[in-house]
């Protein structure tokens, strides 16, 4: 792969890509293999390699080689207040340029657009994993890979510069790991190595072997019956053995205290059978038994007995409340029956004061009824009257009208005359109103044209001097042309002569000069003949008096401004004429406005005054149509004829009408009286009905009633279904007692019967001497039974006194065997115990003797880990020497290095990895080709320049043997200044080995340089008409 | 003749008669010689700055044929000699034990959780637990 060409814009140092355009083309189809790029430092050379690393890996692997980087751009970052941060884009381009770097190759076109970050983002990011096409650095050899590989002065550092550069990142921490891993396992086996020492001292037991199982058999034979130790082996701790030991102690303690109370039990049942002072023995307690028995049945017969007679007193009381209860109901009966009685005549009383109450209403509605309608008839009787008023109103109206007839009809008549007369005048006096107004409108025309005339003057126009009007001006007037045609006339001349005088002094000026030139002249020349006009004079000095005093010119100036005064003076006379012609005409045309608006103001006054009066005729003439209107409307604008004819119909008709409702009051007047009489009847009435309700509600019988009716249902209103439901409900409870009491008499008289003969008091006598008796023997018996069941353990509903005897004698038995087998136990306990004492030792050996074996283990699983991580290291340090020896081209490194020959001595290179220590080294060691075994490590030895040499041969071998990921040869070298430090003799023997590169291999060397001396060296040792070569200066 | 006034005769009668700019740019001075030069002599010829790129021959075979030359100039100027063609060696890829890279899987891949003392113990039990359920 070659590079064509190279377009960079807005990147790094680049802006415009015009200005970052690298193009290599030579011809057709053909491509520089040699390009020099020459620029001062800070011109972009960096950025130009940046550009291309960028663009075909996605990365710049000098940023990330320095850590300190990304921290530094981040601080940037904050520092600059979180705003875009350009790293990759040139900072200073328009915004609007587009950030980008297309790689033209024979292959392909590779195009990178870097995309803008958002704000407080960076457009680079620091991250070894956005890398691609990662081979493609093999071929960039910047200035850092070139003087920083061989700087490392300790191997193992190189060793670090190498693998952080090309290595094997895991495999190198995968190196590292192990020998970690293996530092640890080493100490561990340490410390197992340390434990095991410290057991052996403790191994030593001289006592019973066999002790567990003696031990065991013993816990076996005690956990026949229920498990109360466990069993020990070699697991048991002094913990389990602790606890051993309380469990022996704790069951010896139980089987003290079993022992303790197996003898009480025995004592007990021995208690029983013989008895004490506290109690009877069996025997007597069985005889007890059956007395008891005896006397509790005679108890029970006399019980019964004195049941029966008391059940007889009970009957014998209850039948007595019976009685009683029906006595007071049958009372109670007699006085609801009497409440009763005096409803009859209550009810009687109700009703009629209802009647009352019904009728009362009946009055008064009716009188409500009939005092409306009295009170509608006297309203139409009021309105009758207003009616009959009316018609005698009218009646009198036309009366007094036909009397005032032939009065109204007269001022009628003038009326009519007055308006008339009034309207002529109204028209005379308009007609008189339209003349002066017509006066006005002239006299403002004419003032319209004065003002005009005025205006005009104003710019020197003069009024027609035929004009009637300006007749008093008209001099004036025709003397104003003549005047003005001087005043030009007068002008033209000033300009004239004023122009005259300018040239005059303009040729007096001149002709002094050369007058003074042929003074001079003749001063000189002492001639008498005159140099100016060659007139001879008498002598010199006539003629140089001459030439002195000369006024030829002076007199013409003086002249000329005399004529110039006089013409001012002429045109100001004449501006002075024409300014009073102007002013008096001005005044005239003034004077004559001044004499219109006064006859027009005249004028305008009379029109005033002339409107007013017709305003005040206009008035008077309405004011009489109005008398005018009442007149006509009074006699209803009838004839004279006409009216009296209809007043005689109308009076005629209003007297029929007054009649008829005189006639129609009088009757409604009749029978508001009748219906007012009634009314008053009414009234009585109803007074009576409300005496007789007075009278009904202090009846004393009603008061007696409200009393006893009260006093049985308080709250009740009086009401007599309320005392029948009473009544009732009594007849039945009586009816009830009755039948009770027959019962209950029944029932006494069979008990008297049965306990006929039988003294109460002798039955209650014998029960209470039976009751003792009972008593004492229960006093005896009961102790016996608590003891017998507490000691039995038994319910006393189970003591069965026939079997007493073989019980208690089998439980003694019982007992006296239990007592032996704890005996037994307890012996063994013992044993138990001894032995158990000689367990913690005989373990303690075993545990011993167990860690020591498990340490053992141990150790020989952590020899087998050693051994294994030592084997592994073996085989990653084989394999990185591997890595590193084929990574360097040792061969071609030192081909490459001879033919540069920066070193008089030692010309030979050699690369020794070396894995023994925990500390990888990398030593690049030189040495004489005669002394092969010799190395020297260069830094030591060599100059800057020569470490530099040596530095750009190996990274030239790599980079000749570079390939893409297909294993395709990628045949460009990038090489950053190459010649820093380097002498003069070097130089020339580097280029002839990169001409000979780019020749015999065909590879295409693009190189930079500060030096413009080297650059045009270059020029100079591989020229562009003779090699496929291209130059590209600052 | 010594070798700096024959420098300065080349110069003069040789490189100075030269039109061709580039002959005049990439002439060579070989000094060859049939045995080994004093150190500091070599050193004073093929640093010396005047005018052309000196270069030192020891040991020269005779005759100065055109053998020689060619040899001498494919040494020197031309470098057509290079052996570039180098065979690279094909290192196979590493394969980690498989008991060691098991027991690492374990822990963090860290490199500062990984060198902590309870990880390393951590990755060492599990080799072992390996390393004893293989025997």
């Amino acid at each position: 792969m070659k590079i064509k060409k190279v377009e960079i814009q807005a990147f790094r140092a680049y802006d415009k890509v015009e200005n970052g355009t690298f193009d290599f083309q030579l011809g057709q189809n053909q491509y520089a293999d040699f390009i020099s790029l020459y620029a001062p430092n800070g011109f972009g050379k960096t950025s130009f390699y940046d550009a291309i690393e960028y663009s075909y890996t996605n990365n710049i692997d000098r940023f990330l080689k320095n850590k300190n980087n990304k921290d530094i751009a981040k601080s940037e970052k904050n520092i600059g207040n979180h705003e875009k941060q350009y790293i990759l884009r040139n900072r200073y381009s328009n915004a609007d340029l587009e950030s980008y770097v297309i790689l033209h190759t024979d292959t392909k076109k590779i195009s990178k657009v870097i995309s803008s970050p958002r704000r407080g983002s960076s457009d680079y990011k620091f991250d070894e994993k956005e890398t691609e096409n990662k081979y493609f650095r093999e071929v960039i050899l910047s200035q850092d890979w070139i003087s920083g590989f061989l700087k490392e002065d300790k191997p193992e550092d190189r060793y670090k510069t190498f693998i952080e550069y090309f290595g094997n990142h895991d495999l190198d921490r995968y190196y590292n790991m192990l020998l970690s891993l293996e530092s640890q396992n080493e100490k561990e086996i340490k410390r197992i190595n340390d434990s095991i020492k410290g057991i052996q001292l403790k191994l030593g037991y001289e006592g019973d072997r066999e002790i567990l199982s003696k031990v065991n058999e013993k816990i076996n034979l005690l956990n026949r019956s229920r498990t109360l130790f466990i069993p020990i082996d070699f697991h048991t701790t002094e913990k389990d053995l602790l606890n051993l030991t309380n469990s022996i102690s704790e069951r010896q303690s139980d089987i003290a205290f079993e022992i303790s109370r197996k003898h009480a039990q025995i004592s007990e049942l021995d208690k029983l059978i013989i008895g004490n002072e506290e109690i009877s023995g069996i025997q007597h307690f069985k005889e007890l038994l059956a007395e008891e028995e005896k006397f509790k049945k005679r108890s029970t017969e006399l019980l019964e007995l004195s049941s029966q007679y008391d059940k007889l007193q009970d009957k014998k009381l209850e039948l007595l409340a019976f009685q009683n209860k029906g006595t007071s109901l049958v009372k109670e009966k007699e006085e609801k029956a009497e409440i009763l009685k005096h409803f009859d005549s209550y009810l009687d009383l109700l009703n009629r004061e209802k009647d009352n109450n019904k009728e009362i209403e009946e009055l008064l509605l009716a009188q409500e009824n009939l005092n409306k309608e009295i009170i509608n008839e006297r309203i139409e009787v009021s309105k009758l009257d207003v009616k009959i008023s009316n018609y005698e109103k009218e009646a009198d109206q036309i009366n007094r009208t036909i009397e005032e007839l032939p009065s109204i009809i007269k001022l009628i008549e003038k009326r009519g005359d007055e308006i008339k007369s009034i309207l002529n005048d109204i028209v005379e006096k308009k007609i008189e109103l339209g003349e002066k107004d017509k006066r006005i409108e002239s006299f403002e025309q004419l003032i319209a044209k004065y003002h005009s005339a005025q205006s005009e003057l104003k710019e020197n126009k003069l009024p027609n001097e035929a004009d009637e009007y300006f007749k008093d001006v008209k001099t004036l007037i025709q003397g104003y042309p003549e005047l003005k045609l001087a005043a030009e006339e007068s002008e033209r001349e000033l300009e004239i002569t004023e122009k005259r005088i300018s040239e005059n002094e303009l040729f007096r000026d001149e002709l002094t000069i050369f007058i003074n030139k042929g003074l001079s002249i003749i001063n000189d020349s002492k001639s008498k003949s005159c140099p100016l006009c060659n007139k001879e004079y008498d002598s010199y000095t006539e003629l140089s008096d001459k030439v002195t005093g000369n006024k030829f010119l002076s007199e013409i100036s003086t002249h000329l401004l005399t004529r110039k005064s006089e013409i001012e003076q002429n045109l100001k006379a004449n501006s002075e004429k024409i300014s009073y012609t102007i002013a008096e005409i001005d005044l005239h045309i003034f004077k004559l406005i001044i004499q219109a608006q006064s006859e027009r103001s005249a004028i305008q006054s009379d029109v005033f005054t002339l409107r007013e009066f017709i305003t005040g005729l206009e008035a008077k003439a309405e004011e009489r149509k109005n008398d005018l209107l009442e007149l006509r409307k009074s006699i209803f604008n009838m004839t004279a004829e006409d009216f009296r004819k209809w007043t005689d119909e109308r009076l005629a008709e209003l007297k029929a009408k007054k009649d008829l409702n005189i006639s129609i009051r009088a009757e409604l007047l009749d029978k508001i009286k009748i219906e007012e009489e009634k009314i008053q009847v009414w009234i009585e009435n109803s007074s009576l009905l409300n005496k007789d309700n007075q009278l009904l509600q202090n009846n004393q019988m009603i008061q007696d009633l409200k009393f006893l009716f009260t006093e049985y249902y308080p709250g009740y209103e009086l009401d007599p279904e309320i005392v029948w439901r009473d009544l009732n409900k009594i007849e039945i409870e009586h009816a009830e007692i009755k039948n009770e009491i027959e019962e209950i008499k029944a029932a006494v008289e069979y008990s008297e019967k049965l306990l006929t003969g039988k003294d109460p008091h002798a039955i209650q006598s014998e029960l209470k001497e039976l009751e003792l008796r009972i008593r004492s023997i229960f006093r005896t018996i009961e102790p016996f039974k608590l003891e017998l069941t507490r000691i039995l353990n038994m319910d006393p509903i189970d003591i069965v006194p026939e079997k007493l005897d073989k019980i208690i004698q089998d439980q003694k038995e019982l007992e006296e065997q239990n007592l032996e087998k704890y005996f037994e136990e307890s012996k063994e306990l013992d044993l138990l115990s001894q032995l158990k004492e000689n367990v913690l030792p005989f373990l303690k050996f075993e545990e011993n003797k167990k860690a020591q074996a498990e340490l053992k283990k141990d150790k020989l699983l952590k020899d087998k880990v050693s051994k294994k991580l030592e084997k592994e290291m073996k085989r990653v340090s084989a394999h990185m020497e591997q890595e590193i020896k084929s990574f360097f081209f040792e061969d071609l490194i030192n081909d490459l290095y001879r033919r540069i020959d920066p070193h008089p001595e030692y010309n030979k290179v050699k690369f020794i990895p070396d894995f023994k220590d925990n500390k990888p080294k990398l030593n690049v060691c030189v040495y004489k080709e005669d002394e092969n075994d010799k190395f020297i490590i260069p830094n030591l030895y060599f100059s800057q320049a020569q470490l530099n040499i040596l530095s750009l041969c190996i990274f030239l071998a790599k980079a000749l043997n570079a390939v893409d990921g297909q294993d395709n040869s990628i045949d460009c070298i990038f090489i950053d200044d190459p010649i820093q430090s380097m002498d003069s003799i070097n130089i020339l023997s580097t280029i002839d080995l990169l001409r000979s590169i780019v020749v015999n291999q065909e590879k295409q060397i693009i190189l930079s340089t500060h030096d413009e001396n080297f650059h045009n060296l270059l020029k100079k040792k591989i020229p562009s008409n003779l090699f496929k070569a291209k130059f590209f200066g600052a | 003749m010594n070798g700096r006034n024959s420098i300065v005769f080349i110069t003069a009668e040789y490189l100075m008669n030269l039109t061709d700019d580039f002959s005049r740019w990439n002439s060579y001075i070989f000094f060859l010689a049939a045995g080994q030069l004093d150190r500091p002599l070599k050193y004073a010829i093929e640093n010396n700055k005047f005018s052309t790129r000196k270069i030192v021959i020891e040991n020269a075979k005779n005759p100065i044929d055109a053998t020689l030359i060619n040899q001498v100039l494919s040494e020197h100027i031309i470098n057509d000699n290079i052996n570039f063609e180098v065979t690279k060696k094909v290192v196979k890829e590493f394969r980690k034990d498989g008991d060691i890279a098991k027991s690492l899987e374990i822990i963090s891949s860290d490199i500062k959780e990984m060198n902590k003392e309870e990880n390393l113990l951590k990755v060492l039990n599990h080799l072992e637990s390996l390393i004893s359920n293989e025997n």
